[in-house]
């Protein structure tokens, strides 16, 4: 009857968390685990929310594709096992704790001294291709200030709240456009000058290295940050969308296809291949080599020896079987009317570099001239014969950034919102919903609604609440959170994280009552590790009068037994530290008034002075006024202090002081027949001593004051 | 954003830096940095903190400006049992340099680095069986000429280790048990030394004299309106009687020895607030550069400027308030003596003066009325204000200009100051109503 742990991986994160759904299913076979498990698509849960599928789903995905991953646990805890714990550690780690049952033999009984339990580290999803987690923590801290600024601008223009104005709008439009240039400058990699000016030739091959890996990592990244940019923000070139896409395709081509192969190396396969295929628009190659051919352009005339081949791939696409005619037929169309589309695309630049293609036009009216009949040419019919191809072909067969592109072109934000998710992470959609937002109007109120199925948040939000999360999940980068807390409102779900963190956090959204027992629990754990001045230190700052009462207790009886000797210096911090009036220190000012005491008392030994001693006896009168004098300390302070009531040049307490001091002398004895009475460790006659110099004070008291 | 022409030149490192150091290096070309990183992710544990010495080559810009851009280049690394929790360096008489490492889990090591090429050549260690620490070593310091370090840790003990080119050996300075903890450490003479605790506590030691410390500083002077902890101490070879403070809530004080009762508070609450009351000053360090290139601060009255960074990402040079201690001052004519410095005679002859003065209190002794007066200030020159907390910088002792700091965000940071000459105009300058 072992319980077993069920994991579903989630590709919503690979970058930074893997967040496997978790539901640790008992082992009642009634309970339907399985579906419980299903996800809600690429919109992530709320914590604590349970997802129903479907119903709170934005965008639907299909369910059927991956299988659950069962991990198996050596966790080495010999049968049974009692209980199994499950938590997240930092980070993509899970802590399972097995647990054996308490023991029921008496102590020590039993040979076999076993453990009680383990806990098992597992270590989820090791990073799967993609930006390296290291890189990844890179663009988060990189990325703050853009973003912070962008808020701030935000945040100022809401205060003053011209946000219709017209005025606002272009200005709007710059502060964007800035902030996804900055972001896009940070996904790029800082190439290090290749310069020769250093004499160890290791170092400038190792960061070449260094920099072209990065290059690959990132690339994907920016390549869909800005192709968002290039459809949602760049308004100054909407005109020239066609013309940014095409240099677009041609920086990222390699990424647009599913393998890592350049065009290039595609075609020459292609052309030894064409050789032995007969009917090659079976061949998934084909497509593909076509496809991206196409796409960066390969018409031009440099590359003239592939036009060649071009020419050969578009006349054998001809070649088509019979019984395929019709589909073919559509295919071949659109695959031709492109080519030339992209061929004869004119473009408004006074020196086209030779690499690029197009038709070039010094000035704009013969440029618009050119422009509108190009579109006049065939964008209509290209329309039309897409939309069949497209209705012809299976479409699930895109990656990452193919399906970005066909939601944007779609004009479906979710699509666009879902494929950030799915395929770049939290940090994707986190960022690139101000670029969303910025695309259109409907856009923007989709991101900005409040949703009551979130809990009332909306769907920007939400994203960011996600995104927090798997900041503060990593020991690096969890602060990066508070700075982000500071600028947007993130509602108060609380990273785990240091101490300051979460006063800081706990601060900026007046949560008085978090902040202070994140202090005590500071404080306990000090003091139970034997800081004792750190846990009295932030349980002050907590002002947490019921523990400080409790540790006063185990003080003082620590301290009844040390104190008496000259051991003073040891708890010399300690008192100083409570001779601060931050907070309350419970009953324990009474140790730093006692500390004075002694040492006045010292000086009384040292035989200095009568003022020292008028101040030792005026001291002693309030420590035993005082009702935080604890009990146990009275009789020893009395006996500390029978050099003071046997002054001999006077007597230095009066008459209704020496009858206060004997009245508690006779409360102690009273005190001695309840139960938890804390006797001293005087000698037995310091009772009797103290009695003595008291009454003598009393009468030498009585006769001065006649 | 950086002012005054200093650029900060930020090193991705893709693991934690806890802490920078520079090392002496016996070239001008070549100048090595220490830096005590962790990696959280990193496979094994044993594999996740290290001390690396990295050297610091500048390589032309990009953009055929005339600054220069500094890259760091990895010589050599020594794995590390347990993160490091305080770094120290010194060269040493024997021909190598010293770094000093203690860790979180209680042990001391001691790396022996060669000056020419930055390679490790030996360590010594002091495992953490918990003899030497239980626990966390919160802070050393590194004697000049490397031959004595002094670790002070959260479990209140206080150690003098004395290193030997083979061996390494400690004794026992004093045990509170926890009852205090030190969190702050700093030599002042070669017999000496400050630490500093909770409750902006800051004692005074000297081993050869029996017993605990010699003298301890608390905070009064909050009349206790705040409480913190001391997190790192500065003392000047030249001024040993001060020790410069840095602490919780923004707090940056002067201790001097001779007037134990009347701390200094250069930032913090009931005195100057240059920082958020809520932000931690992690590191002071006196500022040799701003010194130099300032010869009318140096007074013997002041204190010397001093450089700070914190948990809010600022890295700043604090100077101390000009306090004037005078005479009469209804009468005025003494005012200048007392200060003693030309601009301020000056000052006197104008009628307006007194708009200078921003704050004024009269403390009675005995006899005469004695005033204190505090002029504003200079105001505290940022370097920096980052996004991330700055953990950790150090001065390059033979380029002062040269700061490097560890930064939040797993970078190193190397800021360039220019080498002289812009400060100057910026120092010994009085308030704008002196003029």
């Amino acid at each position: 009857m072992r319980p077993f742990i069920y994991f579903r991986h989630q590709r919503s994160s690979p970058e930074h968390k893997h967040v496997p759904r978790l539901r640790h299913c008992s082992s009642n076979p009634k309970t339907p685990c399985r579906n419980r498990a299903a996800t809600a698509g690429p919109l992530p849960e709320m914590p604590g929310r349970l997802s129903d599928p479907g119903a709170d789903a934005i965008v639907p995905i299909s369910l059927e594709s991956r299988q659950p991953v069962v991990l198996s646990l050596r966790h080495g805890v010999s049968a049974p096992v009692f209980r199994v714990y499950i938590s997240w550690s930092r980070g993509s780690l899970l802590h399972v704790a097995c647990l054996r049952p308490p023991s029921l033999e008496p102590d020590g009984a039993g040979d076999d001294e076993e453990e009680g339990g383990k806990v098992v580290e597992v270590r989820l999803g090791t990073g799967d291709g993609g930006i390296s987690e290291a890189q990844m923590r890179r663009i988060a801290y990189g990325s703050v200030p853009p973003f912070v600024e962008l808020q701030s601008w935000k945040n100022s223009l809401a205060a003053l709240s011209m946000m219709s104005s017209s005025s606002f709008r272009t200005e709007k439009w710059q502060y964007i456009l800035e902030y996804s240039r900055k972001v896009n400058e940070l996904l790029k990699t800082h190439q290090i000058p290749p310069d020769n000016v250093i004499e160890d030739p290791r170092i400038i091959v190792k960061m070449e290295v260094v920099s072209f890996q990065l290059l690959k990592e990132t690339s994907s990244l920016r390549a869909a940050w800005e192709l968002m940019e290039i459809f949602f923000i760049d308004k100054q070139s909407l005109s020239w969308l066609p013309e940014r896409l095409v240099d677009w395709l041609e920086e990222y081509d390699s990424l647009v296809t599913r393998t890592d192969l350049t065009v290039y190396s595609k075609l020459v396969a292609m052309q030894k291949k064409l050789v032995d295929f007969k009917v090659i628009e079976d061949n998934p190659d084909y497509w593909e080599a076509v496809s991206s051919a196409l796409a960066v352009g390969w018409l031009d005339t440099v590359r003239g020896n592939f036009l060649v081949l071009q020419a050969k791939l578009l006349r054998l696409h001809g070649s088509y079987q019979l019984d395929q005619l019709d589909d073919r037929e559509t295919e071949n169309g659109l695959v031709e009317a492109v080519a030339v589309l992209i061929l004869t695309m004119p473009r408004l630049c006074p020196d086209l570099s030779s690499e690029k293609i197009g038709q070039c036009y010094d000035t704009k009216p013969d440029f618009i001239k050119a422009w509108e009949k190009w579109r006049g040419q065939g964008l209509e019919g290209l329309n039309n014969l897409a939309q069949k191809c497209q209705q012809l072909k299976p479409t699930a067969e895109y990656n990452g950034l193919m399906s970005l592109l066909m939601g944007i072109l779609q004009e479906s934000p979710e699509a666009v919102l879902a494929e950030c998710s799915r395929t770049y992470g939290p940090w994707m959609v986190a960022h690139g919903t101000e670029l969303l937002a910025a695309g259109s109007d409907y856009a923007d109120i989709q991101l900005h609604e409040e949703r009551y199925n979130l809990g009332s948040i909306s769907i920007e939000e939400l994203h960011w609440l996600v995104y927090a999360q798997v900041l503060s999940s990593h020991p690096l980068t969890w602060q990066i959170v508070i700075v982000l807390a500071n600028c947007i409102h993130i509602s108060s779900t609380m990273p785990k994280a240091r101490i300051r963190a979460n006063l800081d956090l706990s601060r900026s959204y007046d949560l008085d009552n978090i902040s202070a027992s994140i202090m005590k629990i500071a404080g306990m754990h000090h003091w139970k590790h034997g800081r004792k001045g750190f846990g009295i230190y932030w349980l002050q700052l907590a002002r947490d009068e019921v523990r400080l009462n409790r540790i006063a207790q185990q003080l003082f009886e620590f301290i009844g037994r040390s104190l008496s000797d000259d051991s003073f210096q040891q708890w010399e911090g300690l008192i100083e530290l409570l001779g601060t009036r931050v907070g309350s220190s419970g009953g324990l000012e009474f140790l730093h008034k006692y500390r004075d005491l002694k040492r006045l008392l010292k000086q009384v030994e040292d035989g200095r002075a009568v003022k020292a001693a008028r101040l030792a006896a005026e001291s002693l009168v309030q420590l035993m006024k005082s009702p935080s004098t604890p009990q146990q300390f009275w009789l020893p302070l009395l006996y500390d202090s029978v050099c003071l009531l046997n002054w001999k040049a006077q007597p230095l307490l009066r008459v209704s002081e020496t009858n206060l001091l004997l009245n508690k002398l006779q409360d102690l004895s009273m005190a001695k027949m309840c139960p938890g009475f804390v006797d001293s460790n005087l000698p037995s006659h310091a009772l009797s001593s103290v009695r003595l110099a008291l009454a003598k004070n009393l009468g030498r008291a009585i006769l001065e004051e006649c | 954003m950086a002012e005054y022409g200093d650029i900060l030149h930020r090193l991705p490192q893709s693991k934690s830096v806890d802490a920078v150091r520079w090392l002496s290096s016996v070239s001008a070309f070549d100048r090595f940095v220490a830096s005590a990183v962790h990696d959280p992710d990193a496979a094994l544990p044993a594999a996740a903190s290290a001390i690396e010495i990295h050297s610091l080559i500048l390589a032309p810009s990009a953009d055929s400006s005339s600054r220069e851009h500094p890259c760091l280049h990895l010589r050599s690394s020594w794995p590390s049992s347990s993160r490091i929790s305080a770094l120290r360096s010194s060269p040493t008489p024997y021909k190598h340099l010293a770094v000093a490492a203690s860790t979180l889990s209680g042990s001391l090591h001691v790396l022996f680095v060669d000056p020419v090429d930055g390679s490790i050549e030996s360590e010594l260690s002091i495992p953490n069986d918990r003899s030497l620490h239980a626990g966390v070593v919160s802070a050393i310091d590194l004697l000049e000429g490397g031959r004595e370090c002094v670790t002070v840790g959260e479990d209140g003990r206080v150690n003098l280790a004395s290193i030997g080119e083979s061996r390494m050996d400690y004794r026992r300075v004093y045990d509170s048990r926890g009852l205090a903890s030190y969190t702050a450490v700093r030599w002042a003479s070669p017999v000496e030394f400050a630490t500093g605790g909770l409750g902006f506590g800051v004692q005074w030691w000297d081993p050869r004299k029996p017993g605990g410390f010699v003298s301890q500083f608390t905070s009064n002077w909050a009349q206790g309106k705040t409480t913190g902890i001391v997190h790192s101490i500065d003392i000047h070879p030249s001024r040993k009687h001060i020790c410069m403070v840095g602490g919780s809530a923004g707090t940056v004080f002067a201790w001097d020895l001779r007037y134990p009762q009347q701390p200094i508070l250069l930032s913090g609450a009931g005195g100057p607030e240059l920082l958020s009351d809520i932000d931690e000053v992690w590191q002071v360090q006196y500022d040799s550069h701003t010194l130099s290139s300032s010869v009318n601060s140096a007074t013997s009255a002041k204190l010397l400027p001093v450089m700070m960074c914190s948990e809010e990402g600022i890295l700043a040079v604090l100077e101390q308030e000009c306090y004037i201690l005078a005479a009469n001052l209804p009468h005025g004519y003494r005012l200048g003596y007392a200060l003693g410095a030309s601009q301020m005679i000056e000052a006197m002859g104008s009628d307006d003066f007194s708009l200078g003065l921003d704050d004024y209190e009269s403390r009675t002794t005995s006899h005469t009325p004695v005033y204190l007066l505090r002029v504003t200030g200079e105001e505290p020159k940022r370097l920096l204000q980052e996004y991330c907390a700055i953990n950790s910088f150090d001065i390059d002792p033979q380029n002062p200009s040269d700061v490097v700091c560890a930064l939040e965000w797993e970078a190193v940071g190397i800021l360039m100051r220019p080498k002289a000459g812009n400060y100057a105009s910026s120092f010994g300058r009085l308030p704008p109503s002196f003029h």
